[in-house]
């Protein structure tokens, strides 16, 4: 599997404090790529680390398969947003576009040619004439989006890009991120709005205080520790079925009346249902507990010392991409 | 290089000091010009009325530094805002992109970061030329506009010297601009350079006048050293080697009794060039962007 990013023991201090503590991280390419963390967990460090603006104090990072680092290139071809979106206020959106898009390289009148459109995708088309001054958290954010698009990169890496956006707006750049990725692009998503990596992330990584502490796939995450609920019409159908789970080698727990709770992924429904159906019992509804990314990641991430953090890993899934 | 040029163009048109500032520096050159022959024309104190011959021709000799060519030296002095607006530039255009982070947009479209740089003295560079241009154009026309008839006795500088002395003055002007640009890369800001910058002007004002030096014996050239007096006193030589202006250090009791040759203080410009661009080089290659 080919890897977008890639970094070896990557680590960042400021003083006596370690931002991020060797990490090693790898995004697939072609993955919507969610990068959690609480407050102050190093996500920043990392990604600004990931562009080449901070330089790290040990490991490497490899971006589009070239090292990254302060001037490095490769940046060119990687889009980007990082926390509070800076433009020259005096400056018109498109202004502000152009001006980027011709200090990356790109020739000026078919870069004009293609702004109103991208203008429009993002939401800000009513506003593409007026200074940048006068603009709020949410439309500087928009027009952070424009910019780490303008170029069509294959690698897009976004900090908390729904940072200060309305609910139409947070919908609106995850059918962004969404419609993106269906394009092919990788997608580096560092956000602490869980329901976002719930909704648009295959691949999640969760960062305590400068440290992994989990990195998988969003449903192996998810549904590791998840449970399938089963109801029965009655106790006697449930106490049978109970017997034909045990003779199948599943933990069965008891419930309630005629409820049973067999411990399971979202992916083991089916096997536990063609089991009963081979002993003749059929259950009148199977419901399948997902563990919730916030119960995931507050297990992984409460009030944990870098030193209960350093646990972790060993607890939840870390599987390695190579 | 053109598409940072162009986008330099595209970045600075929009703030209104790029248009003021020439224009205030244009405005008091004028100024300056109108008040220095008006000075020089009452220093006779010559009551209204047609002057005796031999006084006509002394006022016409006073008169003689404000037709042009020699007239640019004096619109250069009125113009002395160029000098502070040289350090406006550098350290404003340099410092904003830190504190707004635009630095990081920079950085993030445009990787490789000394051709940024590049490209902004480059440009400083041009509307230094822009300026310098101006003073020129004002040392012309204004002698014509006001009708200045000179001695006919005075040799005037050539049109070579004039190119010369303001080569010298847009030098000058852009090493300030350097200057500052390297102290905003340095603070992240184009206030607090501005502020270690006229601190250093008043200490380096302090030092160079110091008594003490002259007590150094052969080492009394020592605070000719320093930057900003290094790069007057070279303009200075110039503008005196181009007949622009008479030696006058003879009479300056503070004067240093040892004064460096011209061709040793325009190497010593020279090396202060090259510091503060490797400074800035270095800066720029190996700072965090944190903004």
């Amino acid at each position: 599997m080919t890897l977008a990013i890639e970094t070896m023991g990557l680590a960042r201090r400021f003083g006596s404090v370690r931002a991020v503590d060797g990490i090693d991280l790898a995004v697939p390419e072609g993955s919507v790529f969610g990068f959690l963390g609480p407050n102050g967990s190093g996500k920043t460090t990392t990604i600004r680390m990931l562009l080449g603006l901070v330089r790290p104090t040990a490991g490497s990072a490899r971006v589009l398969g070239e090292t990254v680092g302060p001037g490095a290139p490769i940046v060119r071809r990687v889009g980007a947003l990082v926390e509070r979106p800076a433009f020259y206020p005096f400056l018109s959106p498109i202004e502000n576009l152009v001006l980027f898009g011709v200090t990356a390289g790109i020739p000026e009148s078919p870069l004009r040619a293609r702004l109103p459109g991208l203008i429009d995708r993002v939401g800000l088309g009513e506003a593409a004439e007026r200074k940048v001054d006068g603009f709020s958290t949410g439309m500087r954010q928009r027009l952070a989006i424009a910019l780490a698009i303008l170029h069509d990169p294959p690698l897009l890496i976004l900090d908390e890009p729904t940072n200060g956006l309305d609910p139409a707006g947070v919908a609106e750049v995850r059918t962004l991120i969404g419609s993106l990725a269906g394009d092919g692009m990788t997608i580096f998503l560092s956000t602490h709005v869980l329901t976002e990596v719930e909704q648009v992330c295959d691949r999640v990584a969760i960062l305590d205080h400068g440290r992994i502490v989990a990195q998988t796939t969003t449903v192996e995450l998810l549904g590791g520790d998840g449970a399938i609920q089963l109801r029965f019409d009655s106790p006697a159908e449930a106490d049978a079925a109970a017997a034909a789970l045990d003779r199948a080698g599943r933990t069965v727990r008891p419930a309630g009346d005629a409820l049973l709770t067999v411990p399971g992924g979202a992916g083991e429904g089916s096997s536990i249902v063609r089991t009963l159906a081979a002993a003749g019992v059929y259950p009148a509804e199977v419901r399948v507990d997902r563990t919730s990314l916030e119960s995931v990641f507050l297990e992984l991430t409460r009030g944990a010392g870098a030193d209960d953090a350093a646990i972790h890993p060993t607890a939840w899934p870390q599987e390695r991409v190579t | 290089m053109r598409s940072l040029l162009r986008a330099e163009w595209l970045r600075q048109r929009r703030r209104p000091d790029l248009w003021l500032l020439p224009l205030a520096i244009l405005a008091i050159a004028v100024f300056g010009w109108q008040t220095g022959l008006a000075s020089a024309e009452n220093s006779l104190n010559y009551p209204a009325g047609e002057a005796p011959p031999d006084l006509a021709q002394q006022l016409a000799r006073l008169r003689d530094p404000y037709l042009f060519p020699a007239s640019f030296d004096s619109v250069v002095t009125g113009g002395f805002l160029a000098f502070i607006a040289a350090i406006h530039y550098g350290s404003s255009w340099t410092g904003s992109e830190f504190v707004r982070g635009t630095i990081r947009n920079v950085f993030l479209v445009h990787p490789t970061r000394l051709p940024f740089f590049a490209a902004r003295l480059i440009a400083l560079g041009l509307l230094a030329l822009v300026i310098v241009l101006g003073l020129v154009i004002v040392a012309a026309v204004m002698p014509a506009i006001r009708g200045v008839v000179g001695s006919g006795e005075a040799i005037p500088p050539s049109l070579a010297g004039l190119l010369a002395y303001a080569t010298a003055v847009w030098f000058a002007l852009w090493f300030l601009a350097l200057a500052a640009t390297t102290v905003a890369a340095l603070l992240r800001s184009g206030a607090s350079a501005v502020l270690v910058i006229f601190i250093y002007v008043l200490a380096e004002l302090v030092v160079a006048n110091a008594p003490f030096w002259r007590d150094l014996g052969q080492l009394a050239w020592l605070p000719q050293l320093l930057p900003g007096g290094s790069v007057l006193r070279a303009l200075g030589d110039v503008a005196e080697a181009t007949g622009f202006t008479q030696a006058s250090t003879a009479n300056d009791p503070n004067a240093s009794p040892i004064v460096v040759p011209p061709e040793i203080g325009f190497a010593i410009v020279g090396a202060w060039t090259v510091i503060l661009l490797a400074v800035l080089v270095r800066r720029v290659r190996s700072m965090d962007i944190g903004e």
